[in-house]
């Protein structure tokens, strides 16, 4: 079961990214239509809550 | 007048009288379409000769849970039982390029809810024409060729994305490792509930490697109701035996009243129909994760103006899906992380923040970075 992260506090002036960063650091935006976002979301509704974004950034669990 | 057909045929040569033609499958001739194939007919599949596998170039994909898994664009293997291996190949029927074969590399049971099968979506936009779910549902003709180390019966499948209505028809397989044309005509479904616009998933092809009996009919050539893959007679000792293989090679699904010649369109075209569910910055044939040269020409870099951070804005090969998941990798393959300049060039950094749509990412970097560089993958498949 994938982790994920609140994404990162954005540089001054920027948007913050609307969606969740998974613990491979893979930036997964808020569409339903995505299936990564699918994933989360049922994620969420068995109890899962975001964890926030590590200062150092997340760090990667593995390449595909 | 009688037809003498040749003694001895080979697997997909094609034989002509009398203005008609038929190819051998490997165990009979099958007719072939006695007209030009209409105008207006093209292949429902995405990447239908196996070729384009932008994610894996054709590394093995090895999978044991039931999960949705690639093996090249547009093919997903799903299991639950045992483990299966799936890669592109390049044993093939005559004349194609690539085929894809799975291995069954470690043995599971069959039980009521086992579901071994290669599968892929159609997307909904993509069936507007099928008209599937009212009185006017258009004939579909499946024609794809197969070859497995077991002879037996396997399941073949449409079905809508609800998994309220099917279609199942068998998959004789008449001898071992021998390369052999399935084709099937199933009329459209004039009942049910089908999704035939958006970029949802419309229907599914299923082919049941081994399937337990909660996805079993006996209900077959027919539309029902009901979520079925697979016949009841489906044979089923993939699964339990080790090594055993199952290919599929070219396949078509086509809105026509038969199967159609297995056209191949060009390369460019069926990459970019690939890449409206994922793409990737390298190059075609260089595997995700390669490493790269910082301030290479295919690499996406970006500078930072006066007091301010990078920022990087990169259209897309092809307008996506749905938004993508978007995965950066720094010059030394790692996933999640970005190459970034501080004086020198360091491995392991990571992004500011990114936003995009179906069309583009906007990347923007942190702190003291004055350039970043990085690859990406953008992943919007069904």
């Amino acid at each position: 079961m994938s982790e994920y992260y609140l994404p990162p506090v954005p540089p001054e002036g920027m948007p913050t990214f609307d969606g969740v960063v998974r613990e491979d650091g893979a930036w997964i935006p808020n569409d339903s239509a995505n299936r990564d976002w699918a994933d989360y979301t049922q994620w969420v509704l068995e109890d899962g809550s975001p964890l926030p974004y590590p200062p150092e950034g997340v760090p990667p669990s593995g390449n595909p | 007048m009688a037809i003498d057909f040749p003694n001895s045929p080979t697997v997909g040569q094609i034989f002509t009288s009398g203005g008609s033609s038929w190819q051998w499958d490997g165990v009979k001739w099958v007719a072939q379409a006695s007209t030009p194939p209409p105008q207006g007919t093209p292949n429902k599949l995405l990447n239908p000769f196996m070729e384009i596998d932008q994610a894996h170039e054709g590394a093995a994909v090895s999978t044991t849970a039931a999960a949705t898994n690639y093996i090249v664009d547009g093919l997903v293997i799903f299991i639950n039982a045992g483990t299966v291996s799936g890669q592109r190949s390049i044993d093939v029927p005559p004349g194609y390029p690539n085929s894809v074969v799975t291995t069954q590399t470690a043995t599971g049971t069959v039980a009521a809810g086992t579901i071994n099968s290669l599968y892929q979506y159609i997307e909904a936009d993509d069936l507007a024409d099928t008209r599937l779910g009212t009185s006017n549902a258009q004939t579909l003709a499946l024609a794809f060729w197969t070859k497995s180390s077991i002879a037996g019966t396997y399941g073949g499948s449409l079905r809508n994305a609800a998994g309220t209505r099917s279609y199942v028809f068998p998959i004789v397989i008449s001898a071992a490792n021998t390369w052999q044309l399935i084709t099937q005509v199933i009329p459209g479904d004039t009942a049910g509930t089908w999704v035939t616009s958006g970029n949802a998933a419309g229907m599914t092809f299923n082919i049941a490697l081994t399937m337990g009996a909660n996805y079993q009919t006996a209900t077959l050539n027919a539309w029902q109701a009901g979520n079925f893959l697979a016949p009841t007679t489906i044979t089923n000792t993939m699964v339990t035996t080790l090594n055993s293989t199952f290919q599929l090679g070219p396949a078509g699904l086509w809105v026509a009243p038969q199967p159609q010649p297995l056209l191949r369109t060009s390369i460019q075209a069926e990459l970019t129909r690939c890449q409206r569910y994922y793409e990737k910055s390298y190059d075609p044939g260089v595997a995700v994760g390669s490493t790269f040269s910082v301030g290479a020409a295919n690499v996406i870099g970006g500078v930072a103006l006066a007091n301010a951070v990078p920022a990087v804005q990169a259209g897309f090969r092809s307008t996506k899906r749905a938004a993508p998941t978007i995965t950066f990798y720094d010059a030394a393959g790692t996933a999640g992380k970005i190459s970034a300049y501080t004086g020198s060039w360091a491995n392991g950094a990571t992004a500011g923040t990114i936003f995009g749509t179906t069309n583009l990412v906007s990347v923007q970097g942190t702190g003291t970075q004055q350039f970043i560089n990085y690859a990406y993958t953008a992943d919007a498949r069904l």
